[in-house]
């Protein structure tokens, strides 16, 4: 199965991603893709039947933990490591003003 | 043409842990902002989620509720998009291998027999707090960063605004009975969004549905929900088309109005969570779940009435919290009279409730003082109007009903002779009465058994006085 990587293609990954590439940027994006498409096709010709899906190369299941209660971090440490806050919050831009702009 | 509403529910509850989800920090509500977080809540790089073994407990009893096929292994996976609220940049939830799926909830709406079928079941994070100031900045506080919701999807299996509230009551009532969350809408730990569409009734097809969000009561879901079914048929009627989008609905104005925000195609680009191994199930772990599920609401409510021959909307206020349904059954069954139970319950005790704002735990009588109360009712020892003022007394905090009756000298008068005094009296002082009687009109009787009440402060035994009033009269 051949998957064709096209401009808009990668225009919209970078959107979801919350990046804007320069029209160059795309171009060499889309090689990137390409290439990594390439390999991931040569993939694809192994036969895999009998063979159960990996969804972690690690081996064992997820262990858990009691549901007791600690104390976290220090408010001042983390928020004097913010880039900008009020009071005891942190303080970032509306991400609805963000979207007014694109507009 | 008549139309029909078609829908469906997608829910989320806060689940009731002591911590978050994937860290130990305390999930409690109303803490100072931004004290309970860590390097994992607040999605520092690098930090490393472990996953809360309370969390996975509780939302196998929800399941179980449900009567949702469980999953022995699943899978949690990260659902990828940007928001101030989520800094690591994904969600981590179920996606593929739900926890659960296709459970079902039955409850009867205006004596329709209703099945809604849930789709899918997932354990969650939450995002954090984040509050809109108005210099157009977002404050955020990441206490609420990674509690842990239970996501429960419905089937569009609803038929209309009112059958939707009435399922999410169901739900929050079946919730709380079995403990995962205490569904409080107020404090955003039980919230609904709602998928809806209208189609002719008898059609098996589906229209064109508007996703509908900020349904933050009951109240809201319900009047949301009656405005979105009536302004899709409206659009309908003139020929228009509906138009798929998301709809917030707006208390004030009371209506629904479009998001305008250009809604980015879905697209999460979900993928396996890499630091977090597949969930199986620990032996036991289900089978525990499942011997620690109580009898649910509606089972409740059924046994009740067969049971106890309660009345339909009795029973209904008995099962309404699981504890009032455990008070009352103790109740009944100290003073050996359900129904004398349910009817001081549903009146008397939940008025002294609202009244002190409190729950049963809260009522001020204790159980066996109150079951000595109902019981010298019963026994008629004391009459209805005794009680009652005794029970006053009793919240007060005056005493038990034993020394309130003595102190205050309410027994009632079991000295038949001076019964007889005032019965005497009663005849004496209302010779128009007495007339009338004898001449046939036997019902004025009762205000020769009133005027005895008043003169004895409601101490006789009325039945007795009307007795040794009609043996008086007819000598
Ligand atoms: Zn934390």
């Amino acid at each position: 199965m051949e998957v064709k990587i096209d401009k808009r293609t990668i225009q919209r990954i970078a959107e979801l991603a919350k990046l804007s590439l320069k029209d160059d940027e795309l171009d060499s994006m889309q090689e990137h893709f390409a290439r990594m498409i390439k390999n991931f096709q040569k993939l694809q010709e192994l036969n895999l039947e009998g063979v159960d899906q990996l969804v972690n190369p690690h081996e064992g299941l997820q262990r858990m933990r009691e549901d007791i209660p600690s104390k976290g971090v220090d408010r001042e440490e983390v928020l004097s490591a913010a880039p900008d806050r009020k009071d005891h919050f942190f303080r970032v831009p509306s991400p609805l003003k963000e979207v007014r702009k694109k507009q | 043409m008549k139309y029909e509403a078609v829908i469906g529910l997608e829910i989320h509850i806060q689940l009731r842990t002591r911590t978050k989800l994937f860290c130990s920090c305390p999930n409690e509500y109303g803490a100072e902002p931004n004290t309970n977080v860590c390097p994992v809540c607040l999605g520092l790089p690098g930090a490393l989620p472990v996953l809360n073994m309370e969390a996975v407990r509780l939302g196998l009893l929800a399941a179980l509720a449900l009567n949702a096929k469980v999953y022995k292994r699943s899978q949690f996976y990260r659902k990828n998009y940007f928001y101030p609220d989520l800094p690591k940049g994904y969600q981590i939830t179920q996606y593929v291998g739900s926890l659960a799926t296709d459970g079902s909830l039955t409850f009867e709406h205006h004596g329709v027999v209703r099945t809604v079928r849930i789709e899918r079941m997932n354990i969650e994070e939450e995002a954090a707090k984040s509050y809109h100031a108005e210099d157009g900045t977002v404050l955020l506080d990441f206490n609420r960063s990674g509690i842990p919701l239970l996501e429960t999807v419905t089937r569009p299996d609803l038929r209309s605004p009112s059958e939707a509230r009435h399922f999410l009551e169901l739900l929050r009532r079946t919730m709380r009975y079995i403990g995962v969350s205490s569904c409080d809408m107020e404090k955003g730990e039980l919230r609904a969004d709602a998928n809806i569409s209208v189609r002719p009734v008898g059609s098996e097809e589906f229209g064109t549905k508007v996703e509908l969000k900020n349904l933050n009561s009951f109240k809201a879901v319900e009047e949301g929900l009656t405005y979105e079914y009536n302004r899709q048929i409206e659009v309908l009627k003139n020929g228009g088309k509906i138009i798929q989008e998301t709809r917030l609905w707006d208390e004030h104005l009371r209506e629904t109005r479009s998001m305008r925000v250009k809604e980015e195609a879905h697209d999460y680009r979900y993928f396996p969570e890499p630091d977090l191994m597949v969930l199986e199930l620990p032996d036991g772990m289900l089978e525990e779940a499942e011997a620690a599920l109580p009898e649910l609401p509606e089972a409740r409510r059924k046994r009740f009435i067969s049971e106890y021959g309660l009345r339909p909307d009795i029973a209904e206020v008995m099962v309404q919290e699981r504890d009032i349904a455990d008070y009352f059954e103790d109740l009944a069954a100290r003073i050996g009279d359900s129904s004398l139970a349910a009817n001081w319950i549903s009146t008397d005790v939940m008025r002294v409730m609202n009244e002190m704002k409190t729950d049963i735990h809260g009522f001020p009588i204790p159980i066996d003082d109150l079951a000595e109360l109902l019981k010298m009712l019963k026994k008629g020892l004391i009459t209805h109007n005794i009680a009652r003022t005794v029970f006053d007394k009793m919240v007060a905090g005056e005493g038990t009903a034993k020394e309130i009756i003595e102190r205050e000298q309410l027994l009632p008068l079991s000295d038949e002779s001076e019964l007889l005094g005032f019965v005497e009296e009663a005849i004496s002082a209302n010779p128009e009465i007495v007339e009338k009687y004898r001449k046939g009109k036997v019902s004025v009787i009762g205000v020769l058994v009133g005027y005895v009440m008043k003169k004895t402060r409601g101490k006789a035994n009325a039945k007795r006085v009307k007795e040794l009033l009609e043996e008086k009269l007819k000598a």
